[in-house]
Parts: structure tokens; C-alpha cells; sequence
């Protein structure tokens, strides 16, 4: 069973976003949360939550893999808009840094690129700028 | 009766035929006895066995085997449930289960509307209403991105998002669209017998949760007051005080708030905590409601009725980001009609098998439940409860 950590990385996306910009625009982003119940015909009932993100693109970041009944199974990225080009605050660094160690996902510059975190933050620890990456 | 501390009361609980003995903390709900330790009470709790007889197929309706909960029900007991395609989660479809024949209903194919993350959703008498957001901008904008397991490409919109009503007919045809006030972040909806609409919302400025009367058209009639002791939420209040972070964290926490619907009015209620519930009537009229619950457990959901108040409880530590077993052997999720004056436990409901999801709506003090049988048909029946 893959961790849930949707939640925690968008929360920390959307900080550093909400340093660099207005509270609305291409920033509003937040996370759904939705309890599921699910069944099979053995006699199988399972009950859980599953988080994905409400923002402009829509595309999720987690991976989901639990299996409840073996129904559900889905992976998602997140695309957004310049999300944020630097990095000041250490706590948030290394929070990045740590949740980059157990997801795959992405930063997009204010000019449409995209680009790994772990690898932006590994270049460039504190101060990320928007690079034309594809 | 003994009187049992209320840590022994957790661990002994114990169910006799016809009668339920448990545990409460004294709170302050009338009728409930303090014990003479002054922080345990005792409920002499009966116990009511639902027979549910073997369901009928809803013709008309493919079943899915993963539900989006709450289960939803119309004023005139018909359970509407929300499946989500286990390749995109934000795809739902809504099913109605008409023992005439169910109807699908497919929000996200509002014509004019792109993009569309459904948020939630209300039965009415006449109509059903979408909660959504979405963008009206149909541009696309490529997007190609490196990630550690290749390339990922694809179209994205990039237009202005915001949230919309959408009225479908009881029949799964769209109405019409109603767009709301960009400067809230709207989380929840629940449609009055009035026709007014009830909007739990986020203000992103002021950073507070905001409870709104709306009318058909979408216009803002006048705030409700959320009862403090649902509000008294640590993220909630780390979202007023900190961050953007926070901020955000603080929004999202109110997409797990839920509606339903409860002898003709609509109940606000926050899962998984001891907070009370927020009964909403014609008007606008706002009731706060302490509710007890079984000890060692806390509010998971609440049954939609016209008759009654049908409570869903999940044992206390239960994780939400894992799968916990949810049939009736496990014990992790009891059922109770509570006493919707005073909200204290008033009859443990029992399934002999299944699970106490399956339990739908409850309509003039009959329960239906649902089950999707191995050839993916939903399979309806129902019981009366006892007077």
C-alpha cells in the first residue's frame, strides 16, 4: 500500500505558491476529501478517504494503490501554474526535500516548464528559477 | 444496573439480546444520567435487528463496487449513490436507485463546462443539485513534463476556475447552471424543502468557514451560524492564525463536512469528531444539536431520512488513509437511531451480515439498503423499524 501524501504535498506546494502570489488566480488550489466505502461479492467491505486536489488543471499528484476489494487503483499528476520560484523558509525546504524522497512529482515554473522537485531543490536548495525544462 | 467506569465500559461493552448496555460520557444532554463518579453515565440502549429480505435488482443501472459516501436520498426515499471511476477519482457518476429503474447522472458532461472536480451533491423533490468547480474557458494549453518514471504530456486548462450549481432533473437530464461568487471557496451544498440552497463554503480572505442561505438563483441571501463546537477545529484555527499553508489546509478540511437530509430539513455534520450537529430547517432556521455516541466511537455519517435520525459511528483511531474492514464483524462501524431532540442514543440498529454501509435512506420509518450483486446490479431492499 503506497502512502497517502497527496494532502501534505499540495498543502506545501500551495504555501511556498501563496508567498509568491494573490490569493486567487492560478493558485487557488485545495484538496477534496471523499470517504469511500467499497464491497465485493466475497463478503469483502472496506471503508477509507481518498484526497485529490480541487485547482486550474486539475491533474492530481498521488499515487493511489490501496487495495479495498482490489477496486482501487489510480495515479495522478499535478499541473498547475507557476507555482512558486523560490524557496526562503529552511522548515519548508526540508519538508520539500523529505516529501520528494516519497513521491514523484512536479514543479511548474511561471513560463509552462516542468520540473521534479527533488532535482529543483537539489540544484538549487534556496532560491528556484523558472527554467524552460521541455 | 452498575455503574462502570468509563475506560472498563469501552473495553466490556456488552450486547444482549434485545438490549444494549453501554457507556456515555456525561456531557450534557437531558434524560442522560451522571453516574456517581459524575463522568459516566449508563443508557439502557435497545436493540432493534433490521431483516433486510433479499434485494431486488435496479433496472437500468450498472453497479459499481466502490461508493463515494455519503449516500444521498430525496425527500421521497430514493437513494442516490455517487461512483467514482477508479481511473480518475474526480469523474463521478451519481446513480439513483428507482425500483422502476435507476437513472445515471453524469455531471461532468454540463454542456459549457470544462474541467469539472465534482465537490457534492443534494436530491430534491424535483431536481438534483451538483456542486462543482470548473472552468467556462474551453482553451487547452499543452503541457509536457519530465518526471522520474518519463515524460508525461498532455493538454491542460488553464482558464479562470470557479464553482458552479448544476441542476439536473430527477430523470439525469441537465436544467441549468448557476454560477456562484468567486470569492469563496464552496465545499458542500444541501437543497432546503423551500427550494433555498445551503452552501458550506471557505472565505480564503478572511480565512473563516463561512455557512450560506442562497436562493434558486444562486444569490446570497444571508449567513448561517456554524455552532462554535464545530468550529473549535485545531486546522481551522491554524488556517486563521498561520500561513497560506495553513490557509489551505484549513479549506480543504471542510470538504469532509457533510449534508443530509433528516425529517425534512438538512443536517450539517463533521465526521470523525464529538462536535454537535447543525440541523437547518425552512428559512434558515438553524438548530445545534449535541450528539452522543457509543463509547470508544465517534460520528462517521449520517443516514438521510424523513422520519427518523440514523447515525453511522466509527470506532475511535480508525485510520482514514488506510483501508479499515467496514463488515458487520468487525464492530468498527455501528448504526443508532439517535433521539433527534436532544441527540442521545435512542436504538441500536443491527444487520446480521453485509455491512452498515449498505443502509441507504430511511423514509416514514422504513430503511432501504443496496448492495451490488456479482453481475454488477444494485440489489435494493428494505425493513420498517420499530416504533
Amino acid at each position: 500500500m503506497k502512502k497517502v501524501i497527496l494532502y501534505a504535498i499540495t498543502c506545501a506546494m500551495f504555501g511556498l505558491c501563496g508567498r509568491a502570489m494573490a490569493q486567487y488566480g492560478p493558485c487557488a488550489a485545495s484538496i477534496q476529501s471523499v470517504p469511500i466505502y467499497c464491497q465485493d461479492t466475497n463478503g469483502c467491505h472496506g471503508s477509507a478517504t481518498i484526497n485529490y486536489p480541487v485547482g486550474i488543471g486539475g491533474y492530481g499528484l498521488e499515487a493511489y494503490n490501496f487495495t479495498c476489494c482490489g477496486a482501487i487503483n489510480s495515479t495522478y499528476y499535478w499541473v498547475a501554474q507557476c507555482w512558486y520560484t523560490r524557496v526562503n523558509d529552511p522548515d519548508m525546504h526540508q519538508r520539500l526535500l523529505d516529501l520528494s524522497q516519497r513521491g514523484d512529482f512536479l514543479i511548474a515554473t511561471c513560463k509552462g516548464a516542468y520540473l521534479p522537485l527533488s532535482v529543483a531543490l537539489e540544484e538549487k536548495p534556496l532560491a528556484l528559477k523558472p527554467q524552460k525544462i521541455l | 444496573m452498575r455503574v462502570l467506569k468509563f475506560s472498563t465500559i469501552v473495553a466490556v461493552c456488552s450486547i444482549f439480546t434485545g438490549h444494549v448496555l453501554y457507556g456515555q460520557t456525561a456531557s450534557s444532554k437531558p434524560g442522560l444520567k451522571p453516574s456517581d463518579k459524575g463522568d459516566v453515565i449508563e443508557i439502557d440502549t435497545p436493540e432493534h435487528k433490521l431483516e433486510l429480505p433479499p434485494g431486488k435488482a435496479i433496472p437500468g443501472i450498472e453497479g459499481s463496487p466502490i461508493i463515494a459516501m455519503p449516500v444521498q436520498c430525496s425527500p421521497d426515499g430514493v437513494a442516490f449513490v455517487e461512483m467514482p471511476l477508479a481511473s480518475d477519482f474526480r469523474q463521478m457518476r451519481v446513480a439513483s436507485l428507482e425500483e422502476k429503474g435507476g437513472h445515471l447522472y453524469t455531471p461532468g458532461t454540463v454542456p459549457g463546462l470544462y474541467d469539472p472536480v465534482l465537490l457534492g451533491f443534494f436530491p430534491a423533490e424535483s431536481d438534483v443539485a451538483f456542486l462543482f468547480y470548473a472552468t467556462r474557458d474551453a482553451k487547452e494549453t499543452d503541457y509536457s513534463m519530465r518526471s522520474e518514471k518519463g515524460p508525461v504530456t498532455g493538454k491542460a486548462r488553464l482558464g479562470t476556475h470557479q464553482n458552479y450549481i448544476a441542476l439536473f432533473d430527477r430523470k439525469g437530464v441537465f436544467k441549468s447552471l448557476i454560477d456562484l461568487p468567486i470569492e469563496y471557496e464552496y465545499r458542500k451544498i444541501a437543497e432546503l424543502d423551500s427550494g433555498e440552497f445551503v452552501l458550506l463554503a471557505y472565505n480564503p480572505v478572511n480565512r473563516v468557514a463561512s455557512l450560506q442561505l442562497v436562493n434558486a438563483s444562486g444569490e446570497f441571501l444571508r449567513p448561517l451560524s456554524i455552532p462554535g463546537g464545530m468550529l473549535d477545529d485545531p486546522k481551522l484555527n491554524q488556517g486563521e492564525l498561520g500561513g497560506s499553508t495553513e490557509a489551505v489546509t484549513a479549506s480543504g478540511s471542510l470538504s469532509a463536512w457533510q449534508f443530509a437530509s433528516a425529517r425534512h430539513r438538512v443536517i450539517l455534520y463533521k465526521p470523525h469528531s464529538s462536535a454537535p450537529v447543525l440541523e437547518v430547517g425552512s428559512g434558515g432556521a438553524v438548530r445545534e444539536v449535541p450528539l452522543a455516541a457509543p463509547p470508544g466511537y465517534e460520528l462517521d455519517g449520517v443516514v438521510s431520512g424523513t422520519d427518523r435520525w440514523i447515525m453511522r459511528f466509527r470506532r475511535s483511531g480508525l485510520s482514514d488513509s488506510q483501508v479499515s474492514d467496514a463488515s458487520t464483524a468487525s464492530g468498527n462501524f455501528l448504526l443508532y437511531e439517535t433521539n433527534p431532540l436532544d441527540g442521545s442514543l435512542k436504538t441500536r440498529l443491527s444487520l446480521k451480515s453485509g455491512s452498515v454501509f449498505s443502509l441507504a435512506c430511511e423514509a416514514d420509518g422504513v430503511v432501504s439498503s443496496f448492495l451490488v450483486d456479482g453481475s454488477a446490479k444494485f440489489l435494493v431492499s428494505s425493513a420498517s423499524l420499530a416504533n
